[in-house]
């Protein structure tokens, strides 16, 4: 990455939306197994800003679609290290995550479980070091 | 304190505080979608840093309460734990782990686990610092009568006087500080939804300070504050006029200058054992 076009210029680097309603069907005719609604949100970016110089690795999986039983999942990793030769990276890094899911229970018609989460984080100036990760999976069992 | 003369301050403060309330029984989990998401950060950063970390974990047994009442065994529990860091300048190198299961836990297992220690160094000369802020608080509450739509807010429990076999409680662990030098490690874990109603709720708050040995400075400078808390208010099947139990915890500290050595931690466990 060069110098010094990189001034004043603002990468959006990457932004995933994952927007899923988990609908299971079972077959089973039974009414002592219910399958819950869910609602699931899950967003993750990572914006560098006036960045000089640096080394980034960014990974992301996306599991969407799956049979019954298998879990939704998301795995997103950034990574900002200087370069070969340097001490640090020069500039600014944002990172925001954040999710949400709403869940019922049974037949009940209210929500059962609200699960909110987001976490925010910008550091400027020499960056030594610069790693977030996190994962997303439900553990559904029916 | 005046740092042109400098009082050493050496705290060596052990302090366990474990508070026994004997009747949160939790919501359990069981056909919910168990999502698990953990999350880590590791930075080392010469320069400003800001980051806010929050999550909010509300549980119901029984498919949601209306306007403060419980249904008949319903239990719901709230969990909301808050982080904050900011930097102005100076070296930060933080290593942060959080790890979010909203499904049952058995005893040992906790839904929310944080992990943080950030160590920080700065010339006090320039006016730059490390504030931080952290905070873990539950809520829980149930009925375990027969009656349907028990009261479940404690203050309109007190208004209208009727306490029917419920329990309300509330705990919290938090911590804030500013520093110029030195190393803060921080954990806390909750637990507020089991796997059966035998599973006691828990929360766990911990928090040390110590001089960063590599900067050689022998002492962490600065500011900090604990804030401990616990609430407990049950009420017996049989007496809807009355609370049966109330408890009440509560501890504070503040220490500021020249820190050897800053150690709290705080435990609360409920005791249950349903017939």
């Amino acid at each position: 990455m060069g110098v010094n076009a990189m001034m004043y210029l603002c990468y959006l680097i990457s932004a995933l939306l994952l927007s899923c309603s988990i609908v299971f069907l079972v077959s089973a005719d039974s009414w002592s197994v219910y399958s819950p609604a869910g609602e699931d949100q899950v967003s993750g970016s990572t914006r560098l800003v006036n960045m000089q110089s640096c080394a980034m690795e960014s990974k992301l999986k996306i599991r969407a679609v799956g049979e019954d039983g298998i879990p939704a999942g998301v795995e997103y990793l950034i990574s900002i290290a200087p370069i070969n030769g340097t001490d640090a990276a020069i500039g600014t890094v944002i990172t925001d995550f954040r999710g949400k899911i709403l869940e019922g229970r049974k037949a009940q018609v209210n929500t059962s479980e609200i699960n909110q989460w987001r976490d925010h984080t910008m550091v400027s100036g020499a960056i030594v070091n610069y790693m977030k990760s996190f994962t997303h999976t439900s553990g559904i069992t029916l | 304190m005046n740092t042109k003369y400098p009082v050493f301050l050496c705290i060596c403060l052990l302090l366990l505080l474990i508070g026994v309330s004997s009747a949160d029984i939790l919501p359990n989990g069981t056909n919910t979608t168990n999502r698990q998401i953990p999350s880590e950060t590791y930075l080392e950063v010469i320069g400003s840093m800001s980051s806010h970390q929050q999550y909010q974990l509300e549980t119901s047994s029984h498919g949601g309460h209306e306007g403060g009442f419980l249904y008949d065994g319903e239990r719901v529990s709230s969990v909301v734990y808050k982080n904050d860091v900011a930097t102005n300048g100076g070296y930060l190198a933080q290593s942060k782990g959080l790890k979010i299961d909203e499904g049952p836990q058995q005893k040992g297992g906790f839904n929310v686990d944080s992990k943080i220690v950030s160590t920080y160094l700065t010339d006090p000369e320039v006016g730059s610092k490390m504030t931080s802020s952290d905070s873990l608080e539950m809520f829980n509450s149930g009925n375990y009568t027969q009656v349907n739509r028990s009261v479940r807010n404690p203050l309109v429990a007190e208004i209208i006087g009727d306490y029917v076999g419920g329990f309300n409680s509330y705990y919290k662990g938090a911590s804030a500080a500013d520093m110029t030098s030195g190393q803060i490690a921080t954990m806390a874990r909750a637990r507020s939804v089991g796997t059966d109603n035998t599973i006691p709720a828990e929360l766990r708050y911990l928090i040390g300070i110590h001089p960063d040995m590599s900067s050689g400075i022998p002492y962490a400078a600065g500011t900090a504050t604990t804030e401990f808390a616990m609430t407990n208010e049950e009420g017996a099947p049989t007496n809807t006029t009355n609370l049966s139990s109330t408890k009440k915890l509560t501890d504070k500290t503040t220490v500021d200058g020249q820190i050897f050595t800053f150690g709290k931690s705080f435990t609360v466990t409920s005791g249950l054992s349903p017939t």
